[in-house]
């Protein structure tokens, strides 16, 4: 067993060219372990204290975010909150306070979960991984990284460094729901995500809509085409119950997350096209249309 | 909206209550805090006997053969049985320090009053001496030590011949009733339920901490919402327990709590525990689940028939000639 501090990108990836493991926030690592999920891997490098992963910077071309950037940063973060909303609304679902303020953004997606609160928000925001080796520097859309439950296409000397962010056309912004049965240590039965953006009448123009915990990974629903609101609304949530191919757990059944995450999907779409025509819709978006409660 | 009943189940319990030569006092019992708010009440009825602080004593957990026996933190009967215990042997130490203050103050020992820390003369206040002057003498004499049980009320006699027989009377020794009201929004697409609002009123008799008492409803009310909506045990085939942790078994966390608006009915009842008093903790579980089914089959038209009511089995029953979901 080996433990080591890197404070620098080049001593983690120095690392992990030697066979460790990156640990951040440790609250998927660390706790899988406690409950024997995985056993801990015997080499670690620590890279919570790299200083320059835990930035978001924002660009003409969109929005760069650090990998130790946490799920509280987010769900705070001026830009994210109100132009990549989605994401935000994602993040502030994470847990629990105490678990938003150590699992960080780099870490949830190379976890790799279909049940990631955070994964069908990128993917509808169009995010791309920046992936770091001693060998160079790769970006790859997030769809191609998660290549089954827990795994993804990285190379073990990879290591995440940044989420990339389109900037969002005009008259567009997202949103992310989640079917939950309690409001806070949750994990999402179902989940689903939104982005569209809007024509000069008001109607949908471009939609994204991608799914969570319903299929091996993060999912996203296809062959949906523009229309009025409640018209894209109600096709994206016949479409999400129709590609899903959710498991029976203790959870839910597949029937019932087959029928929710499209109740979940076409919500989405009517909160993403109230927040794209300029309505101010708080994070998360759970609490602000309540599901079981007041809407 | 439900009505609620819990019994004071009618057993013996003992305690000793000492005070040593600083002043300071201990009960030893068999009785544990284990959320129950004993550790506040069980001290606040024993420095009320003698005239002290509930701070002055401290409850010993020890060995419980070393201790008086009591029948443990169940059922909400600390307070019913061992209160009874307590308040019986800090009466003892109480007759002690009476007798002693009775010879400080050249009084009768009957005209003694014991409060604040001081002993007096009944309308003579300025005749006094402190209770920690008297601890200080008795220890280095009889020391002040007393030990109680008291008699657990019998119960009610058995007239005839009752459905309940004798078992069921002995539950109606100071009987507990209770009435939760709670409002509920329903999520029809999806059966999620969400509590909103609980009101709960309580005759537990007399209440001694408050703040304790209000404690007690409040967490018993989120567990009751668990039990109504989320708390189940799962098996697989091979009856292992699927959830046997708390991710999965899902408790309600703060997150959920609604508001809870707590009435307490303090009305005489027979036989009820020390000064009128009569168990709370356990209570508010009773009513919370019946009110809230109550509530959703308003919404839903017809009662949901399984708990936990899941938001699957909700909505479930919501759907057109489905079976409702096993396990």
């Amino acid at each position: 067993m080996s433990f080591f501090i890197a404070h620098t990108v080049h001593d983690a990836l120095t690392a992990l060219s030697d066979g460790a493991r990156p640990v951040a926030g440790g609250s998927d690592l660390v706790v899988g372990a406690r409950h024997g999920k995985a056993p801990l891997p015997p080499h670690l490098v620590a890279i919570d204290r790299i200083a320059e992963l835990r930035e978001v910077h924002h660009t003409d071309s969109g929005v760069i975010i650090g990998a130790l950037v946490t799920h509280h940063d987010i769900e705070m973060h001026a830009l994210l909150t109100t132009s990549y909303a989605g994401l935000a609304d994602g993040s502030a679902l994470v847990g629990s306070p105490s678990t938003r303020n150590v699992g960080t953004l780099g870490g949830n997606v190379m976890n790799a979960s279909p049940a990631m609160d955070t994964g069908s928000p990128l993917l509808v925001l169009g995010a791309e991984v920046e992936l770091q080796s001693l060998r160079g520097t790769r970006r790859l859309g997030i769809a191609e990284l998660w290549t089954g439950p827990g795994r993804t296409c990285a190379e073990p000397d990879e290591l995440c460094v940044a989420v990339h962010l389109p900037a969002p056309a005009p008259n567009s912004n997202s949103a992310y729901l989640r079917l939950e049965y309690r409001r806070a240590m949750e994990i999402a039965v179902v989940g689903a995500a939104a982005a569209v953006t809007l024509a000069a009448d008001g109607s949908i123009s471009a939609v994204r809509v991608a799914l969570t915990a319903v299929a091996p990974t993060i999912i996203e629903v296809v062959g949906l085409v523009g229309g009025t609101v409640a018209d894209v609304a109600a096709a994206a949530a016949a479409a999400a119950s129709e590609q899903a191919t959710p498991i029976s757990d203790q959870r839910a059944s597949d029937r019932y997350r087959r029928h929710t995450v499209g109740v979940m999907a076409g919500r989405a779409v009517q909160a993403a096209a109230r927040r794209a025509g300029g309505e101010m819709i708080p994070v998360p978006l759970n609490r602000a249309v309540g599901i079981g409660a007041a809407s | 909206m439900a009505i609620g009943w819990w019994p004071s189940f009618s057993v013996p319990s003992g305690a000793y209550v000492k005070i040593d030569g600083d002043g300071s006092g201990q009960i030893i019992t068999g009785a544990q805090e284990c959320g129950t708010g004993a550790v506040m009440t069980l001290r606040q009825l024993a420095a009320d006997e003698v005239g002290l602080r509930a701070d002055d004593f401290e409850l010993v957990y020890q060995d419980t053969s070393v201790a008086p026996y009591d029948m443990g933190a169940t059922g909400s009967q600390t307070l019913f049985n061992n209160g009874r215990a307590v308040v019986a042997a800090a009466a003892q130490v109480a007759e002690q320090l009476r007798a002693l203050a009775a010879q400080h103050l050249e009084a009768n020992a009957a005209d003694i009053v014991l409060a604040d820390g001081v002993a007096s003369v009944a309308g003579t206040p300025s005749a006094s001496v402190t209770i920690a002057e008297l601890a200080a003498q008795a220890a280095g004499g009889e020391l002040l030590i007393g030990h109680g049980s008291g008699a657990p009320p019998a119960p009610p006699t058995t007239v005839g011949s009752t459905c309940v027989g004798d078992v069921g009377m002995a539950a109606w020794v100071a009987p507990q009733f209770s009435c939760h009201a709670v409002r509920v929004k329903l999520d029809r697409d999806t059966g999620v339920t969400r509590v909103l609002q609980v009101s709960a009123a309580h005759d537990s008799g007399t209440i001694i901490n408050r703040v304790g008492a209000e404690g007690q409803v409040q967490g018993a009310v989120l567990m009751g919402i668990g039990q109504a909506l989320t708390e189940g045990t799962t098996y697989d085939d091979q009856a292992r327990q699927r959830n046997p942790a708390l991710l999965e078994y899902k408790l309600q966390t703060c997150a959920d709590a609604p508001t809870v608006d707590i009435s307490f009915i303090e009305i005489a009842t027979p036989d009820a525990g020390p000064r009128g008093a009569k168990g709370l903790a356990e209570a508010p579980n009773v009513a919370t689940p019946a009110a809230i089914s109550n509530a959703l089959a308003q919404l839903v038209g017809h009662p949901v028939r399984r708990l936990p009511m899941t938001a699957e089995r909700v909505w479930l029953s919501m759907q057109p000639a489905e079976p409702e979901v096993a396990g």
